[in-house]
């Protein structure tokens, strides 16, 4: 209790003490105010003395304390927008809880809309879905992002295992803007918010959603909004803690730990060829053979060892608990003259990858203040610092531990035997590792030495004052600053594979942004109609800067510094600048709270554009109706509303895309090279345009107890800005020109439902469920095809090799006992999800409450670069030991399919048949079982036999809560308390018994981090 | 009123960024990273890496002309299953070519428009030679807007193509009687030398006429007489006349310039020698195969000595790859040390030797009156000391004995000629080697189980995907007029016709 009057000395609350008479005894009320559906705090809610002035305002954890000279018989009204308005009684006993159900007329619910406008849902014409932020800082992930997967319809978020790697994100199969409280962050990575400061995510889904933030719009926006400091007159405190671990891999690679490293069966150390095609070796059975470990004999002779398997758990024994924890510490308070608001997160994450870590701190602070009775101001800046000395590389290659460990190498290595990884004697030279060869590195060298750092500064902020400069009229200026510097530090050692004498460079880069804009916004209501318009102008600079060098060799290993390169390199670097310009207005007219229309127009100049087109404009107009308003509907709906939206945008390009300029190209013994580019710019180059429609509805069932919103889209995006291949043979590849239209179609689906509301026991659930596909509509004048795609075709076709098929779709194979790769290549698939899905639970049973997630992905396949390569090096479990076998014994591979006896297969250069007089039998031609297997699957494998189903189904996230009960919270000097178990990632199903797709949106995979199961608790104190 | 002018210079004040850094458009549309116009030195400098930088050693040609053999996997040189072309990228190389013509053009500095004549003879001519007909008379006009250009019948291109060599020879041998001749930056073959560009020019012109040997009958070619014409004129048509006449390209040991096979001996390892070059390496106990090979396994236990010819061997390319790999201790695997340096060899792009055999090949067949033993050897000789002045231990007198063993003699057999030819072309000069094999049918190539073009060796490549997107009609019409309509590897081309 001490504590907290301390604090009160700290943060004096400005109390505002209402008299309304001499015999009153004056006290206080303190509560909080609860959504009744999921117990989650109700922010801004008023509570008022009924017919007095006196009222108060919940703060963002839901709590109020409203001071006032009480008499017998007072009570209270509480109201918040979208919440039915209560009455209550006022009486003994507090704090008092209040749970407010959501307004039964619904919809009422407001929403946050482009540049930070609030409107009521009911009135928009397009779909925008909210999520609260409470529902992501517990089961977290580094990412703020990553905590949105699943949850909303038409939004995929991709998430890999690989230690500090972004999500991909795509709205309706796009990256949609990134906006924190109505300012653009372009580029944003999201690692610079802290789940901790976000109050809600509104996601507007498309052009019409978005319209007036200008061509960054045009494919939707994720906007933030930040938690404020509230209107309650004392300050709050919130302390909110997350530790999570990585128990255990839900998708590993499966592998074969039968047979050891060699080739055609044979194991010899020290010599290539036994040591460069991973798992072909001997049988692991206890032989004996001298290896790379073995001890050396006073003779010289080295012992040899026993041949077993010590390796099968190698990717356990490597890859360690990984650690996540975040704790965020805020205050806020607030009165009816100001707020104010400050938070610091700190986050610390140890990668699973030995020696990879990843610090991150924010700092957010945000303010209001009225300046006077027309003039108030809010200001916002968040710092946000993210460091690591080493992040793991990923990828097919050298540095990769799954190259060196998994791929190539047999059971045989046991990679703890390797730790210690500098040859005696030669430490800081030359590393130690199996492969006496030299073309491996040892993963452990890799992961101590071969460090890649990270650390980047970012800075963004407003401030914006809103001018009521007459009733209905107001003005808000605001301007807004994003700026952020990136230091990337890379070192490769001395004795690296392939780069033996070490390098070392660092990247620079910097960018600043600011976007200002003056609004004005006024309202009138006459008669039937009311009218909100507004109008605008922003201006917007945007610079980027880079420096890049490396050095050639280090002189002395070690010495990480570009002097010390041995021989003389170039730095190269660039800088991009651009300036945009914009007019707005937008107007929604509403016709007897039942028709809306809503009206967007806007007008850019870009510098990035030809000076004699470098002005765009673009409208938008949207049209709602609430049916049950007029229309005598079955009792069962007790709501329904239709919407559409027909929207327009241009865009301009990146800076200098219009300009012809000399390529700088390597320097051949120390001569510049300079290369003229091979595209030709068309001199009327117009801004492109995409033009989107969108119609939906929404309607509520059984008393509100059941929701459905259905959208269906169609965003036409073009004519495009785009680079129209032709020929080379013209001396160019590509024509920059407008024309070429791609459309992406979908459907999106959002159920809500309350299938148990009972006092003690509540179940919601919530399902979305979207389908998205592009396609291409149309090219230039002429053109029918772009390169295998025609027009009409899904855009997301896997082009590769295949196999060459007899007219009964057997395989042919080849005079040399191989299947016969067809010269012209094919779509082999696509690789878009044909749907993607989520299912949310809350249950909440008395203090108890239960939180779960489903999602799935479902239809993309991918061609494998882990399933390519598992054969490739022999750890493959499809790989038949009894044709390996017979394989090492010096048998032959007769392949299933049939050869061709005679005539000859004659065909245009589209594949299109002009003769075919062959005739076939059945395959006699023997090869061996490697070249079947890598001329198939592995090394030169086909694509073909390589093509993975990525569908997958997942439950992503369980958080188990327990609520303090506030019998015991009264005692305390908390105001509320809850701590829960949660868990990420617990689950999966998927085809592949190799890969985790979650991370994979495009054609293939790449030899991703194993998936790991993410436990831990989180706790939850105000105070 | 006092208050409203406080609230609207508050507003302003938050506004004053919007007028801030408010730089004209017209300033920010000016690339700050690229220019927009270069010497015509610095677009050369690419242009020669582009045109002549081949693959070392694990390039196809190697393997097509069986020089190697690679005991991992099916690769389409070695089955012979090649499908297009990748030699269309000289399209692009001419872009800078065309680029340069017009930097020259804008500097006024003509020597490098001569050397863009000779740079799209080359470029197009052995394009052509890889597919047959290609668009040349129309082609590299994009920037007139013409994306589309029609195919030029092989003889039409290679007629014009010689006509640029006889424009190039005439212009820079007014350039370099002009009292003042003009100097050449950033050209890393001969450093601004413009009596080796010329002799290159001539020689190689020497080169394509050899090519069309059979075309001799062909009278809008006249291959005889303007083979004669260069041959007896050597004031007007100088030509190399030592291997540092040669166009060579070398790497340096510098940032993106080394040697491409620098510090990766673990690819060669899956590489052998092919029987159809060492047979005759064997047969005439040649001292190059010390240089570019080492001893087999087998021959290394059995204790031979590197200097003993009988220590090295080959495979043939016609075995399966698991007999190849079976076989491979009884096969020379590549000099590595050698092979595997920053610098690595020099590679010929048009060397002194086959310029030789080129003049010793012309007497054998007529067209020209000369001593063809004494090219014949001049050639052999160019080609030891080729290897002599690069690192290789060969000695004068190694070179003296070779030539006068009588299973190296001229008899006046072609074959001996072509098989001294094909030794030469041992990783260099891109594909010649294999043209060579195409027109002459010497050495034969050893054709078995490893071939997977139905024991044949094809006789070009395909057009490349992109032109039936992009310019069909016009591949289509090519392919009906050259192959009856089929685009495949083993349509015989109009020059071995």
């Amino acid at each position: 209790m001490n504590y907290k009057r301390c604090l009160r000395i700290i943060f004096p609350a400005l109390v505002c003490v209402y008299w309304t008479g001499l015999h009153a005894q004056t006290t206080s009320i303190r509560g909080r105010i609860l959504n009744q559906n999921d117990r989650s705090a109700i922010n801004g809610a008023t509570i008022r003395v009924k017919n007095s002035r006196a009222y108060a305002f919940s703060d963002q954890q839901g709590n109020f304390v409203l001071t006032y000279a009480f008499r017998r018989g007072d009570s209270l009204e509480i109201t918040s927008v979208g919440y039915a308005p209560q009455t209550i009684a006022v009486a003994g006993g507090q704090p008092v809880t209040i749970y407010m159900s959501v307004e039964s007329k619904a919809l009422t619910d407001v929403v946050v809309t482009a540049l930070g406008i609030k409107k009521e849902k009911k009135r928009l014409g397009y779909a925008v879905q909210e999520v609260k932020g409470d529902a992501l800082v517990k089961a977290r992930e580094p990412n703020v992002v990553a905590g949105l997967t699943g949850k909303v319809a038409g939004l995929r978020i991709a998430n890999s295992a690989d230690f500090f790697s972004t999500p991909d994100i795509k709205l309706r199969g796009v990256t949609p803007l990134i906006v924190v409280d109505g300012v653009p962050l372009e580029g944003s990575t999201m690692w610079e918010i802290s789940a901790d400061d976000v109050d809600n995510y509104s996601i507007l889904k498309g052009p019409a959603a978005s319209a007036l933030y200008g061509w960054r719009g045009v494919n939707g926006a994720i906007q933030i909004t930040t938690k404020k400091g509230g209107r309650s007159h004392e300050p709050s405190f919130s302390f909110n803690s997350t530790t999570t671990f990585d128990l255990g891999t839900i998708q590993e690679p499966k592998l074969q730990n039968e047979y050891g490293t060699g080739y055609d069966g044979i194991y010899k150390q020290g010599d290539p060829t036994y040591e460069y095609w991973g798992a072909w070796g001997p049988k692991l059975d206890g032989r004996l053979l001298v290896q790379y470990n073995s001890p050396v004999n006073p003779d010289g002779t080295k012992k040899p060892l026993p041949w077993i398997p010590r390796g099968a758990k190698n990717l356990q024994h490597f890859l360690r608990t990984g650690i996540l924890t975040t704790d965020n510490i805020s205050v806020s308070a607030g009165n009816e003259n100001g707020n104010f608001r400050a938070s610091l997160t700190q986050m610390y994450q140890k990668g699973v990858v030995p020696n990879t870590r990843l610090g991150g701190t924010t700092f957010n602070m945000s303010g209001g203040l009225k300046l006077n009775k027309r003039l108030s101001l809010d200001a916002d800046i968040n710092y946000n610092k993210f460091y690591t000395p080493n992040y793991p590389s990923i990828g097919y290659g050298r540095a990769s531990f799954i190259y060196g460990l998994v791929l190539w190498t047999g059971a045989n290595v046991d990679v703890r035997d390797l730790r210690n990884y500098w040859v005696p004697g030669q430490e800081g030279l030359q590393q130690m590792n199996y492969d006496d060869a030299g073309d491996y590195n040892n993963p452990y060298f890799v992961a101590y030495e071969q460090t890649n750092g990270y650390y980047k500064d970012n800075i963004f902020g407003n401030v914006s004052l809103k001018y009521n400069v007459a009733k209905n009229l107001n003005i808000t200026a605001r301007t807004a600053i994003n700026s952020n510097g990136l230091y990337q530090p890379k070192v490769y050692p001395q004795s690296y594979n392939h780069i033996p004498q070490g390098n070392y460079s660092e990247d620079w880069y910097n960018m600043f942004e600011s976007n200002s804009d003056v609004l004005i916004d006024y309202s009138k209501k006459m008669g039937d109609f009311e009218i909100k318009a507004n109008a605008g102008a922003s201006a917007r600079n945007w610079s980027e800067r880079n420096i890049f060098g490396s050095t050639d060799g280090l002189s002395v290993p070690g010495w990480n510094n570009f002097a010390s390169s041995i021989n003389p390199t170039t730095p190269t670097n660039y800088k991009n600048q651009l300036q945009e310009y914009g007019t707005y207005a937008s107007a929604d007219i509403d016709y007897k709270d039942l028709l809306f229309l809503g009206l967007t127009g806007r007008y850019d100049w870009s510098s990035t554009l030809p000076q004699a087109h470098d002005g765009y404009f673009y409208p938008s107009v949207s049209l709602s109706t609430i049916l049950n308003e007029y229309i005598d509907l079955p009792k069962a709906i007790s709501y329904a509303k239709l919407r559409a939206a027909l929207a327009r945008v241009g865009a301009g390009m990146t800076p200098y895309s219009f300009t012809t300029a000399y390529i700088p190209g390597v320097r051949w013994n120390d001569n510049l090279t300079l290369s003229y580019p091979a595209t030709i710019i068309s001199p009327n180059v117009k801004p492109s345009f995409s033009t989107g429609i969108e119609t939906g509805g929404e309607f509520r069932f059984l008393n509100n107890r059941v929701g459905l919103d259905l959208t269906y889209f169609n965003f036409v995006d073009g004519p495009q800005t785009y680079y129209q291949a032709i020929s080379n043979t013209s001396g160019f590849t590509s024509v920059l020109t407008n024309g070429r239209k791609t459309v992406r179609k979908g459907y999106e689906v959002v159920v809500d439902a309350t299938p148990v509301n009972k006092q003690d026991l509540k179940w919601n659930i919530a399902i979305n469920w979207s389908t998205y596909q592009q396609y291409l509509k149309a090219l230039a004048p002429g053109e029918t095809n772009e390169g295998l795609l025609n027009v009409g075709d899904r855009m997301d076709a896997i082009i590769g090799t295949d196999y060459m098929y007899a007219p009964d779709g057997q395989i042919i194979v080849g005079s040399d006992g191989l299947p016969q790769v067809d010269p012209i290549k094919k779509k082999l698939g696509y690789y878009n999800d044909s749907w993607i899905g989520g299912i949310t639970n809350n249950v909440n049973y008395k203090n108890l409450s239960l939180y779960f997630s489903f999602d799935a992905r479902v239809g993309g396949q991918i061609i494998s670069t882990y399933e390519r390569y598992l054969w490739a090096g022999g750890r493959h479990l499809g790989i038949s030991n009894s044709d390996r076998e017979n394989w090492y014994a010096g048998g032959s591979y007769v392949v299933k399919g049939v050869k061709v006896v005679s005539g000859t297969l004659q065909r245009d250069g589209n594949g299109k048949v002009i003769s075919d007089t062959r005739k076939f039998a059945t395959n006699d031609v023997k090869t061996d079982y490697f070249d079947y297997v890598q001329n198939t699957f592995g090394y030169w494998g086909i694509d073909r036999a390589a093509i993975v189903n990525r569908s997958y189904i997942k439950l992503r996230e369980v958080v188990l809560t327990y609520h303090l009960p506030k019998t015991i919270i009264a005692r305390t000097f908390m105001k509320d308390a809850s701590l829960s178990l949660v868990g990420r990632n617990l689950w999966l199903s998927t085809p592949s018994s190799v890969i985790d797709p979650d991370q994979f949106t495009g054609p293939s995979d790449n030899l991703q981090t194993p998936a790991f199961r993410e436990l831990g608790f989180n706790l939850n104190v105000n105070f | 009123m006092k208050k409203n002018f406080r609230n609207i210079f508050y507003m302003c004040a938050v506004l004053a960024a919007l007028g801030t850094g408010c730089t004209k458009f017209k300033d920010l549309t000016l690339n700050p990273n690229q220019p927009t116009q270069s010497v015509p030195s610095l677009i050369l400098t690419g242009v020669e890496a582009d045109a002549f930088q081949f693959n070392p050693i694990l390039g196809y040609e190697t393997r097509a002309s069986q020089y190697l053999v690679s005991d991992n996997s099916q690769q389409a040189d070695q089955s012979y299953q090649w499908d297009t072309t990748d030699y269309w990228r000289y399209y692009n190389t001419m872009r800078n070519v065309e680029q340069m013509r017009i930097e020259a053009e804008r500097t006024s500095a003509p020597v490098y428009a001569v050397l863009a004549k000779f740079f799209k003879a080359y470029c197009f001519a052995e394009l052509s030679k890889q597919v047959g007909d290609i668009p040349m008379s129309q082609a590299l006009q994009g920037k007139s807007g013409d994306y589309t250009p029609a195919y030029d019948p092989q003889e039409t291109v290679m007629d014009s193509c010689l006509m640029l060599l006889e424009q190039a020879n005439a212009e820079i041998r007014s350039l370099i009687q002009s009292g003042n001749p003009p100097v050449i930056s950033g050209d890393i073959i001969y450093n601004g030398d413009l009596t080796k560009w010329q002799k290159l020019f001539n020689s190689y012109r020497l080169r394509l006429l050899i090519d069309l040997s059979k075309k001799v009958a062909d009278n809008v070619l006249n291959v005889k007489t303007q083979f004669a014409t260069i041959f007896n004129d050597p004031g007007q048509y100088p030509v190399f006349t030592s291997n540092s006449d040669a166009a060579i390209f070398h790497w340096y040991d510098k940032d993106g310039d080394r040697y491409p096979r620098f510090y990766i001996p673990a690819n060669m390892d899956y590489y052998r020698f092919g029987s159809t070059y060492t047979q005759y390496m064997r047969a005439y106990n040649d001292p190059r195969m010390m240089v570019v090979g080492v001893m087999t396994q087998v021959a290394a236990d059995a204790g031979k000595q590197p200097s003993d010819i009988t220590a090295y061997n080959g495979l043939s390319s016609g075995l399966s790859i698991s007999d190849i790999y079976n076989k491979k201790d009884s096969a020379s695997a590549l000099n590595v040390a050698r092979y595997s340096t920053p610098t690595g060899e020099p590679m010929i792009i048009v060397g002194y030797p086959e310029l030789c055999f080129n003049i010793a090949e012309a007497i054998n067949r007529g067209w020209i009156a000369g001593d063809a033993n004494a090219y014949y050897q001049s050639g052999i000789r160019a080609s030891m000391r080729f290897y002599q002045e690069n690192g290789g231990q060969i000695t004068d007198a190694q070179i003296s004995a070779y030539l006068t063993q009588p299973q190296v003699q001229y008899n006046g057999d072609l074959n001996n000629i072509l098989i001294q030819k094909y030794l030469s072309f041992f990783n260099n000069s891109g594909w010649e080697g294999f043209y060579n094999i195409l027109r002459t049918g010497v050495p034969a190539l050893a054709v078995g189980p490893g071939n997977g073009n139905n024991g044949k060796i094809p006789d070009r490549w395909m057009y490349p995907q992109t032109e039936y997107t992009y310019n069909a009609q016009n591949v289509k019409a090519a392919i009906q007029r050259q192959f009856g309509g089929s685009d495949d590897r083993n349509g015989v081309l109009w020059i071995y016709q």
